[in-house]
Order: structure tokens, then C-alpha cells, then sequence
């Protein structure tokens, strides 16, 4: 049999070796989260993304946390879904929300999952140490700072392109209605519902002494 | 792989030499790199081959408490990896048929503080000096194709392995593309040459190490291979596009 993924072994491995420095970089300056991850160890996860297609095993030690894309033995949490589905859950809020009414499939130990969510939701990873660590800390700095840049201006762009969207829609096309505009609706529907209950219970009162007469 | 023709001859690199003789071969070319063995791995790979070594290391599944051979194992990048892994419960031993990278490997590990659950033995692959039965994980990185008689290799490490232990066979292998085959070749032929020449001052050293690749079997054929020497469930992960491949069989 021959045994292959649908990505060069290398390659995965790459990302999970620059994911792993970068993540045990971060955890060597949170002694909380560490303490916190320690509390895991020993605990299998799983994480299988189908969209685009890959498998990472994390497994907490005391000391660290490995990332693997094998491991032979049987994990106490497994979650499926697509990377959407992941990212949505590593921003969430309610991590206990988001998986009840998510689209991921959870097997096995939830608790965990939630503790190791909280723990990543507050890690701040630095990926110019692991870049250095690679290709030596003049081109990992300079490759740092490109990401860094790169990741600065997605954020402008994504603020900018969902601010242009939300005029135009509103404004320019007028399809939709500005959230004041909504909210004068809706307070108007409610002023209308009020006022129906309000004849509606007048109507039953007079209707009542009517036929008491 | 073509075999020699002559009886008791075998390759050293697209040399056919004596049996006998491949040993004495291999070991000079090892005495004369050993000092720059991390150095030159490194720039030859791009530090590629630390990435082939970790998915090795994956596929070994080794567990705290556990006995792990490291065969050819150099100057110690799996041992030490696998020390961590074992725990002080467990064992790794690290063996090479040569004394000055053993000696490399040693000083490596002991200036990492890897002292603990290591033991270091000079032992020919083809002849394990160990009982049967006796391993958990045995790995070979590098190495076997260096082997004289690398059937024979395969048999002794059977032997050893204790049942459902696994042996994993990490080694270049066959480009699975034409064009990264050109590229790895014009590469390896005159590139890798002249930095060994560079940085080793020794250049016939890397133009063995390239013959050498190209004269080891294939994928397929080490697979059946390991078969022959009664190793089961026998599968190979290709890696960089089949420039390396590691191989794992179960002993049943």
C-alpha cells in the first residue's frame, strides 16, 4: 500500500512544526495558559477539517503542546467540519453556544475543548520566532514583519470593504434600510401592536358589558 | 535496482567493489564527514531534513516507557527527539557502525543533557548485538543504504523487534516526477559536490553520497524488501516529492 496524502508530507509538516514553535513561544511567556494546557495533559485531540482536507492531532504535555499529523491511538475529543466552522469557534464568545448550534461535529469529551478554546482565544502567537528558527533571524524577521503587514492590511481592507458594502446597500441602492431607519420600523410596529392589544381589549370589555345587560 | 553480476561484489556508488570491502569503504567516507555531518545536512537539505525526520518520528508512535533502537543513527537528531518521548522509563539506544559518528552523536547529546536513558553501541546492522525480541521501534535514517548486504539488515532487525514493533526505514528514494528527477539530479551531481568540497573539503565524500541514492532501490522494491524479511502491514509515505520516502512494517 502506498500511503499518501493529498498534501507532501513536508509540507504539513512544515506548518505544523512553524505552528507549534510559535505556539510554545507564546505559551513560554503566559504561565497561565500554560498552567491551564498542563491541566490537559495527557488529553487527544483531533481536528479533522474536510475544507480544505486535513488532520492535526494536538496533544498537551506538561511542558509543551506537540501538533501531529498522525497518531497512532484513539483521541478523546475528535471535531469535524470545515475551516469556516473551525474559525467561527476560535472567535466565539460562547464556545458551548457555538458548538450546540454550529455546524462541527463533536465525538467525545467537550470540556476539554472548551478549555482549550478559552486558552487559545487568549494567546497572542508571534510568528517571527518561528520563522527565525527556520531561515535564520535576518530573513525570519523580514518575512515576520511582511506577515505582520500583510495580516494589518487584510484587517483595513475587510473594515474598509464591509463599510463600502453596507452605503451602498443602504444608501446608493437603497435594497436595504440604515439601522435607524429599522429601528424607527420596528419601534413603530411595536407602537401598532401595542395600541391593537389595547382595542382589542377594549372591544372584549364593552363586548363583556353588553351582554351583562 | 540493478545488481552487480560479479559473485560477492557489490555497489559503492556506481563503483563495483567486494563485498568485503564496501565497509571499510563506507566507514572512511563517514570518518572523513562526520565533524561537519549537522552542518552539511543542513545545507544540502535547506533544513528539509529536519521536517522528513519529525514525520518519522510521527509515524513511529512511540510512547513513554518504551525501548527504541536508532540504527545508523549518526549524530543523534532522532535519538534525541525519541529520549524526550520515552521518558526515563524507557530506553533509546543509538547505534552506528561508525566510532567517529558515534562519538559526534555522544558529545551532541550529552551537551544537550540527553544522558539520562540513552545507551550507545557501535554495532553492524547487518549483525544486531542484542537478544531477540528486544525492541519496541527500530528506525534507520539514512543508513541503510550504506548496508552491504541490506537483506540481511532487514532480517536482523526483524529479529530484534519485539511483536507489533515497528520498523521505520527513512532514505532517499525516486523522484515521483521526471522533471523534479532532472532538476534533483543536475542538483545532487554537481552542486552537492562542490559544497562538500567547500565546506567538508571533501568532495568525493558527496559524490559518493549521490551515487549512492541513485543505486538504492526504489520505493516498491524496498517494500517488497522488508516483505521478504517478514515484516507486515509494509506501507512507504512519500515525501518531497518522493526525493525521500520512509517506509514502516509491523513484525508480527
Amino acid at each position: 500500500m502506498v500511503s499518501q496524502s493529498p498534501i507532501d508530507p513536508t509540507l504539513h509538516t512544515a506548518a505544523l512544526a512553524g505552528l507549534e514553535v510559535a505556539i510554545n513561544g507564546a505559551l513560554q511567556w503566559d504561565p497561565g495558559s500554560r498552567q491551564k494546557l498542563a491541566e490537559l495533559s495527557g488529553h487527544v485531540f483531533h481536528f479533522q477539517c474536510q475544507a480544505p482536507s486535513l488532520s492535526l492531532y494536538l496533544l498537551p504535555t506538561r511542558e509543551r503542546l506537540r501538533l501531529c499529523a498522525i497518531f497512532e491511538g484513539s483521541a478523546d475529543t475528535t471535531l469535524t467540519g470545515n475551516a469556516s466552522d473551525f474559525a467561527k469557534l476560535a472567535k466565539a464568545t460562547d464556545p458551548a453556544n457555538a458548538l450546540i448550534n454550529g455546524e462541527l461535529q463533536l465525538q467525545g469529551d467537550s470540556s476539554a475543548l472548551i478549555a482549550l478554546q478559552s486558552i487559545a482565544k487568549q494567546l497572542d502567537l508571534d510568528w517571527e520566532a518561528p520563522l527565525a528558527s527556520l531561515f535564520g533571524d535576518v530573513i525570519g524577521h523580514g518575512l515576520g514583519r511582511g506577515i505582520r503587514r500583510g495580516l494589518g492590511l487584510g484587517r483595513r481592507v475587510m473594515i474598509s470593504a464591509t463599510s463600502a458594502l453596507s452605503a451602498f446597500l443602504q444608501q446608493e441602492s437603497e435594497l436595504l434600510a440604515s439601522p435607524p431607519q429599522l429601528a424607527f420600523f420596528y419601534n413603530e410596529v411595536s407602537q401598532l401592536s401595542m395600541r391593537a392589544d389595547r382595542l382589542e381589549a377594549r372591544i372584549d370589555k364593552l363586548a363583556g358589558s353588553r351582554e351583562h345587560r | 535496482m540493478s545488481e552487480p553480476s560479479e559473485p560477492n561484489s557489490t555497489h559503492f556508488g556506481y563503483k563495483t567493489v567486494h563485498s568485503d570491502s564496501k565497509e571499510e569503504l563506507v566507514a572512511g567516507v563517514f570518518h572523513s564527514v562526520a565533524a561537519k555531518y549537522d552542518l552539511m545536512n543542513d545545507l544540502m537539505s535547506a533544513g528539509v531534513h529536519r521536517l522528513w525526520k519529525r514525520f518519522t518520528l510521527e509515524l513511529s508512535g512511540v510512547r513513554e516507557g518504551q525501548v527504541v533502537l536508532d540504527l545508523a543513527g549518526g549524530t543523534g537528531d532522532l535519538a534525541a527527539k525519541f529520549s524526550r518521548l520515552v521518558g526515563a522509563e524507557g530506553t533509546v539506544v543509538l547505534a552506528d557502525i561508525n566510532d567517529s559518528m558515534l562519538k559526534v552523536g555522544r558529545d551532541k547529546l550529552t551537551d544537550l543533557g540527553l544522558v539520562q536513558n540513552i545507551q550507545y553501541t557501535q554495532a553492524n546492522a547487518e549483525h544486531l548485538p542484542f537478544p531477540d525480541h528486544c525492541f519496541d521501534c527500530i528506525t534507520i535514517a539514512f543508513g541503510l543504504r550504506n548496508v552491504t548486504d541490506k537483506d540481511a539488515a532487514l532480517r536482523s532487525m526483524q529479529r530484534v523487534l519485539k511483536p507489533g514493533g515497528r520498523l521505520l526505514v527513512l532514505e532517499f528514494s525516486k523522484p515521483s516526477s521526471k522533471l523534479l528527477g532532472r532538476i534533483y539530479d543536475a542538483y545532487s551531481f554537481s552542486l552537492l559536490p562542490a559544497m562538500g568540497k567547500l565546506i567538508a573539503n571533501d568532495s568525493d565524500s558527496y559524490q559518493y553520497l549521490a551515487e549512492s541514492i541513485r543505486k538504492h532501490p526504489d520505493q516498491d522494491t524496498l517494500k517488497d524488501m522488508m516483505i521478504e524479511a517478514g515484516f507486515a502491514r509494509c506501507e512507504y509515505y512519500n515525501m518531497t516529492g518522493g526525493i525521500v520516502a520512509v517506509h514502516r512494517g509491523i513484525k508480527p
